[in-house]
């Protein structure tokens, strides 16, 4: 059990420390000017783009396990 | 011996033959030479392929010993080595290519006949035993033996074997333009060269070097998305290795090549395999175009610069000054004054002479004869031209002050409004030339820099690609205002002097933007070095082209332009393929994940969305899929993505949906048909 509780504890705060310690690395970059070739961030594209990226990746990530369990239990119970 | 026209040959095939099948033969030689682990371990991705194919060999043959059925296994383990070969061989024809262009601009150098200055007088010695300090004279019609610096004269030279251009140029010593080339052949003049390099130590050499990958060093926008990949092969890894754990739990037992398929389907490996392939492809390109990198650094960064640094003359102007405009002064009619410069002009082989003759001819000057005409020719003392005509009447042209003298010496009184038109020009930017007819002031011609045609668009195209313009100069505020505006550049600055361009480079830096500068001089040398890119044109000094990044073997001043573009292409090439590489990712999800669980949950074949024929032909039609798309990109990865300026965003748009919507269907339609295929044999 003990273990299992440390694993939950990692599974969560990995996660969180990790994007933490990019921020703080991107901190520190220097900030480079605004000009018409900068990619602006506030548009629908960029949107759309980085939110495929999140879908896709954790689509990628978590589909098997999904498969084996949700998925495959609907499927069966269907039948 | 001409070397120009069998060399051209040379050059024209190695522009023609991306695909040459002597490249090709080479390529694939290195590709299984490149197996070699520890050449693997440098690309973490392809590392893992290559593990997966160890795996699936290993139990492939553990089935066959043991007489058990593996043709699937050893299909699987074929198909992962042929995924490793396939990105070797991007890898090796990018290498092939790049050394096929280095070596045809080197053979023009081979082995030539060079007169060595020694203490006691003069030896002829092969170009290869020359070392870095060595003079050589270089007489009329012979070739220059090796790269150097002229040190004592001048001489016209034919650089067509090293540029293309028929132009020839001149070299002369102790000026911004005595760098000399091996190769290029001395029409007049003769000249003392001091040899700049060992053999095989030249910058083509170095860039051998580089393109070979010996000193090729992953550039920080590499190592970036290397370790984006990696971490995406990581979580991968972590997702496969954990699924046999989790599907025991539920009673499901999963093969493991069908999980090794699985795995090098998910991590990214047609960006993994091409990554290296795009990088040298662009140093290609850049040579290509003539350019010598230094680094694959440098034409990387070119893709990223925000800041131009152009010289007014060469890039924004055409070298010379051109006649624009006739003034006369009051009481003389326009014609009289374009005949009498076009007769003062006709014996001028000045370009600006020319220019004088061909605007007077544009605005309907009369034809007049040569014959019999004494034409006096500029020079120092006199500093005017002009022509004696057979009438006897005599025309002149110079510098206001020298004509206005002629003028006050003749005893003809000086038009009240002469110097005010001379003043009103000069304001402008031009140059005014007097011109007299016996001594009688007629008027004044202006000669002006003439903006170059199509610069302007130019400068529009890197303005819509968020680039910003800034012209230097040593002219005056007034005619560097004037030839900024009209040339569009967004900044410029006048009465420029060489220590200006090094401060604005700096200020520019300090503002976190990326500057990038043309120069060929010893004092641009500075700048050159501390811009993020430096391009040395080939006809520079020594010192210049030792502190850029970048040589440009054509010295000509608007190459930074296309160098940009080149970098551009190279970091968009780069994000197109690695969207689309895991964009494909989704539907060899929907191939292989129905395929490992078909035997023990039948109900999950409703995720096979293709309607794939059996299990194994689902799962070997993705594996040859990721297979088949490596080498299917190696052009485009070779040549690079189609580059239209224009916004960032615009950009991003066009890619998205090219490569990323583009790379979610394309592998439905490719799997589907290569699994009919599989089906026909399976």
């Amino acid at each position: 059990m003990l273990y299992i509780m440390g694993i939950l504890i990692l599974a969560r705060y990995i996660p969180i420390l990790a994007p933490l310690a990019i921020a703080g690395l991107l901190s520190t970059k220097r900030i480079a000017p605004q000009s018409l070739g900068t990619l602006r961030v506030e548009t629908p594209v960029f949107a759309l783009m980085t939110f495929s990226t999140i879908l896709i990746v954790q689509l990628l990530s978590f589909v098997p396990v999904l498969v084996l369990g949700p998925i495959a239990e609907q499927l069966v119970g269907v039948r | 011996m001409n070397p120009s026209p069998d060399f051209k040959t040379l050059r024209r095939q190695a522009r023609k033959a991306t695909f040459d099948r002597s490249l090709i033969n080479q390529a694939l030689k290195q590709s299984f030479l490149y197996l070699a682990p520890r050449r693997q371990l440098r690309n973490p991705v392809m590392f893992v392929v290559w593990v997966g194919t160890a795996v699936t060999f290993y139990i492939a043959l553990a089935d066959a010993f043991s007489a058990k059925p593996f043709g699937y296994e050893l299909a699987i383990a074929i198909l992962l080595l042929l995924t490793v070969l396939f990105a070797n061989f991007a890898e090796a024809l990018a290498e092939a290519r790049g050394r096929a262009q280095a070596a045809s601009l080197r053979s023009a150098r081979a082995d030539l006949k060079a007169l060595r200055i020694t203490e006691g007088g003069l030896e002829e010695v092969s170009s290869t035993q020359l070392r870095k300090g060595d003079l050589v004279r270089v007489t009329q019609g012979s070739l220059i033996p090796a790269d150097g610096e002229v040190r004592e004269g001048l001489a016209v030279v034919d650089e067509s074997a090293i540029t293309g251009e028929s132009a020839p140029v001149v070299r002369e010593a102790g000026t911004d333009h005595a760098g000399v080339t091996a190769g290029t052949r001395v029409l007049t003049g003769e000249i003392i060269v001091e040899v700049t390099s060992n053999p095989g130590d030249s910058f083509l050499d170095r860039m051998i070097a580089l393109v070979e990958g010996a000193s090729r060093q992953k550039t920080p926008n590499e190592i970036a998305l290397s370790v984006l990949l990696s971490v995406l092969t990581l979580i991968f890894l972590l997702v496969v290795v954990t699924l046999p754990y989790i599907a025991s739990f539920v009673g499901v037992t999963l093969p493991i090549p069908t999980l090794v398929a699985l795995l090098v389907c998910l991590i990214p490996t047609t960006i993994g395999g091409l990554l290296p392939a795009i990088g040298i492809a662009g140093m290609d390109r850049a040579l290509k175009a003539n350019v010598v990198a230094k680094s694959g650094r440098a034409v990387e960064v070119a893709g990223d610069v925000d800041t131009l640094l152009l010289d007014k003359t060469g890039t924004t102007t055409l070298g010379d000054r051109q006649a624009t405009e006739f003034r006369p002064v009051m009481g003389v009619s326009p014609e009289r004054l374009r005949w009498a410069a076009l007769a003062a002009s006709l014996g001028d082989v000045t370009p600006e002479g020319k220019s004088i003759v061909k605007l007077a001819r544009e605005q309907g000057a009369p034809v007049i004869e040569d014959k019999g005409v004494r034409f006096i020719e500029f020079t120092a003392q006199t500093r005017m031209s002009g022509a004696d005509l057979p009438d006897g009447t005599r025309v002149r042209k110079g510098a206001p002050d020298r004509l206005t003298q002629l003028i006050k010496e003749a005893g003809h009184p000086i038009p009240a409004d002469l110097p005010l038109l001379v003043e009103e020009i000069a304001r402008k930017g031009a140059t005014p030339l007097v011109v007299t007819e016996n001594e009688r002031a007629l008027g004044v011609v202006a000669l002006s820099d003439i903006v170059k045609i199509g610069i302007r668009e130019r400068f529009a195209e890197l303005r819509r690609m968020g680039l910003r313009t800034v012209m230097i100069t040593g002219d005056n505020p007034l005619t560097a205002q004037a030839i900024a505006k009209e040339a569009g550049v967004d900044d410029f600055i006048a009465e420029a002097k060489p220590e200006d361009k090094l401060r604005l480079i700096r200020e520019e830096q300090a503002k976190g933007r990326l500057v990038a500068m043309m120069g060929d001089g010893t004092n641009d040398a500075p700048a050159l070095a501390q811009a993020d890119v430096g391009l040395a044109m080939n006809s520079g000094t020594q010192a210049a082209k030792e502190a850029a990044n970048m040589i440009d073997l054509d010295s000509d001043p608007t190459k930074l332009l296309e160098v940009v573009e080149i970098g551009k292409q190279l970091l968009i090439t780069r994000g197109a393929l690695t969207t689309f590489s895991i964009a494909n990712d989704v539907a060899k999800y929907f191939a292989i994940i129905p395929a490992l669980f078909a035997g023990t949950i039948p109900a999950l074949g409703a995720l096979n969305v293709m309607r794939l024929e059996s299990p194994t032909s689902a799962v070997l039609s993705a594996v040859i899929f990721n297979a088949m798309v490596i080498p299917l990109l190696i052009p485009l990865a070779l040549r690079g993505v189609r580059y239209r300026p224009g916004s960032a965003d615009s950009l991003l748009l066009r890619n998205l949906l090219i490569y990323g919507l583009g790379g979610l269907i394309l592998p439905f339609v490719g799997i589907k048909a290569i699994d009919l295929l599989v089906g026909l044999f399976v």
